[in-house]
């Protein structure tokens, strides 16, 4: 499978005043050095806790964000060399759905014209029955109906709101959909509404997704491969069949899993296993592993230096210098854990 | 085990511009002494509604009806002044945002030391110790100097912390948790959620515990009572509600979780939306997205009945879940 989207050592700092006055430059280092290849037609997921910098690193790859540093390609063409117009024309070709749909929806604009306003600004339809009838293609393909085109965001439920949102993100026959968060703010079963949905539009778009989480469970159900982010770093890189092996060497992706609410109360997260600590601060990461701090496997080494992403077997990318040992370890309760992804009704 | 709190055939209404939103419509629940109990249900079920109800904090234009009785006591009919007394001293609440449950201008020890004087809190050392004491309880790293923190200085977790170590100090015998981690990262959620364990291990403190997420329950739930639309739809002990879950409500619940792999399943879709609560459907409020509803169902309200030992559920069609 070729890359549609690729990445190289892609940073982003953002400048914070801080001391009397604003006298002292201090950056946050949101994104710092991430190597990154989407494949087409994949799911990509990238998983992390708040502030890690995954929605960051998200917009970059867009090209919503000025990146500080590094390369970006998208189906090859490096898109830190376009000019707004070529870059505006490229942009067809990318749809992104945020997290929270009520705050994403004009809410002075019907469906109709939300929907409108991608056709327009790309000059797709000239035709305004054309433009109707791809519209309501559109809005069937996401469930909903003719009806809803009258209407107004807020007349509709959150679940609704969010299949607009893809609509619209889907109306310009994009190939990569940026979904941030697409369904952190929704219930349970609207949640499984909208990943099913997500599921069967792929399947027959031919979409390629970067799916942002922070919730381990909703991305080992869609995703093909995951990313685990830390501290503006990407430190480990693995598909859904090694996750499901209990494959994992960085500790971090471990208890990351470790500590995610169990689907079944007999898979309760073990006192013992829970991480201590919180996430440093980005503006000034600790030297070494950012994750050093908190891990329980580290030596020396991890102090002093930081470990790079390598391939620790066949597509499968890792951060660390203990890898062997995290996998050994931890896979025990890992592969317990994990059992809790099967217990499903009949 | 004794029933610290129950709820008897609780009504609340709340008029709107647009008419009377039955908000819950005859619940019934007991909470044991010494459990956690969880009160599950999607947005706008009337979960935080009946948190409200109990610690009466309801706003003006709600009207309650039925009784909510606390170690004997129905607290809908004691005067405001008793209910003070209980309000954050017999039972304490932490709530899903803890910055905008602290005041932002005060320190950690100063919104501490209120809670001490408010309730005449006996306290061994000074009061400033025995607050510091509180939040070495919680783990909060470095507690001296963390006292003197304002809100705004602390993270998420540090925060709900604090909450917890308030609630501690006047050692209450039923706490009432609205969301508490629902804003917390999951490293964070499970240092949390171990908390909580802890208060009811050490202390043998009920928590009743509200949220929307399954995960939560299975990780320190002893009982789960189901909510939609303003009903409680089921009540069992943990296991049951996972693996023998009888109200089809809670088994799409269940199905709906994201278990398994995309390849592999397809997640259920309960079809339908959440009823409006302005005109609900007669009858089971779940009728309407039903697999399994006939003419019984949209006639009069199931009772809620004892099917098997310890679980509840309100449904006519419990045989129809179970066989198919």
């Amino acid at each position: 499978m070729s890359s549609l989207i690729e990445t190289k050592n892609l940073k982003k700092y953002f400048p914070v005043k801080s001391g009397l006055f604003g006298s002292r430059n201090l950056f946050v280092h949101a994104v710092d050095g991430v190597d990154l290849e989407i494949k087409k037609g994949e799911t990509f997921g990238l998983a992390g806790e708040s502030g890690c910098g995954k929605s960051t690193l998200g917009r970059l790859l867009l090209r919503l964000l000025e990146p500080t540093q590094g390369e970006i390609y998208f189906d090859g063409i490096d898109l830190l060399s376009m000019d707004k117009k070529q870059l505006r024309t490229l942009r067809r070709r990318m749809g992104i759905v945020f997290q929270d749909p009520k705050s994403s929806l004009n809410p002075r604009m019907t469906i109709y014209d939300i929907l409108k306003r991608p056709l327009d600004i790309h000059k797709l339809v000239k035709d305004e029955n054309e433009k109707r009838e791809r519209i309501i293609d559109m809005l069937e393909a996401v469930g909903l109906t003719e009806e809803h085109l009258i209407r107004y965001p807020h007349e509709l439920s959150g679940g609704q709101q969010q299949r607009v949102s893809i609509a619209r993100a889907i109306i310009t026959h994009p190939d990569f959909v940026l979904l941030d968060e697409p369904t952190s703010a929704l219930d349970i079963s609207v949640q499984a509404q909208i990943l099913n949905l997500l599921v069967r539009l792929q399947l027959e778009l031919g979409l390629t997704y970067l799916f942002i989480s922070h919730d381990i469970s909703v991305l080992q159900y869609i995703s093909d491969r995951i990313g685990i982010m830390y501290l503006g770093k990407i430190v480990e890189i693995f598909n859904i069949k090694d996750f499901r092996r209990g494959e994992i060497y960085h500790p971090y992706t471990a208890y990351l899993l470790l500590s995610t609410p169990a689907l079944h109360p007999e898979k309760r997260t073990s006192e013992q296993v829970v991480l201590h600590g919180e996430v440093p601060s980005p503006i000034n990461p600790p030297s070494g592993c950012r994750f050093h701090l908190r891990c329980p496997f580290a030596g020396n080494e991890c102090k002093k230096s930081e470990p790079e992403l390598v391939e620790v077997k066949k597509n499968h990318y890792v951060a660390c210098y203990h890898p062997e040992q995290t996998k050994e370890e931890l896979r025990p309760l890992v592969k317990e854990k994990l059992k809790m992804y099967e217990s499903v009704l009949p | 085990m004794g029933v610290i709190l129950k709820i008897e055939d609780l009504y609340v209404d709340f008029k709107t511009e647009r008419g009377l939103v039955k908000a819950i419509d005859g619940v019934t629940l007991e909470v044991k002494e010494g459990e956690v109990l969880a009160l599950i249900g999607e947005t706008g079920c009337g979960k935080s509604t009946i948190s409200k109800a109990i610690m009466r904090l309801l706003p003006k234009n709600a009207t309650v009806r039925g009784k909510i009785i606390y170690k004997g006591k129905n607290l809908l009919e004691l005067p405001e002044s008793e209910m003070r007394k209980i309000r954050g001293k017999e039972i304490g609440m932490i709530f899903q945002d803890p910055l905008t449950s602290l005041n932002p201008v005060f320190t950690v020890s100063n919104q501490m030391e209120e809670m001490f004087k408010i309730h005449k809190l006996p306290t061994r050392k000074s009061i400033f110790e025995e607050i510091v004491n509180l939040l070495k309880i919680v783990r909060i790293p470095d507690a001296e100097s963390r006292a003197k923190s304002y809100p705004f200085e602390l993270s998420g977790g540090m925060r709900q912390r604090v909450m917890v170590a308030m609630m501690l100090s006047s050692n209450p015998s039923l706490l009432i948790a609205d969301e508490p981690t629902t804003a917390l990262d999951v490293t964070i959620q499970a240092q949390i959620m171990n908390l909580m364990l802890e208060l009811k291990r050490n202390f043998n403190t009920t928590i009743l515990l509200i949220t929307h997420n399954p995960g939560v329950v299975a990780e320190i739930a002893d009982r789960v009572a189901v909510m939609y639309a303003g009903q409680i739809v089921e009540v069992a002990p943990v296991k049951e509600v996972f693996d023998n879950p009888l109200h089809p409500y809670t088994r799409s619940l269940m199905r709906a979780l994201p278990k398994g792999h995309k390849t592999e399943r397809e997640l259920e879709n309960i079809l339908g939306r959440v009823p409006n609560l302005l005109t609900p459907p007669p009858g089971c409020r779940f009728h309407p997205r039903c697999p399994f509803a006939d003419e019984r169902c949209t006639g009069g309200k199931p009772e809620i009945k004892e099917v098997e030992p310890g679980h509840f559920v309100a449904c006519y069609k419990v045989g129809g879940t179970r066989n198919e």
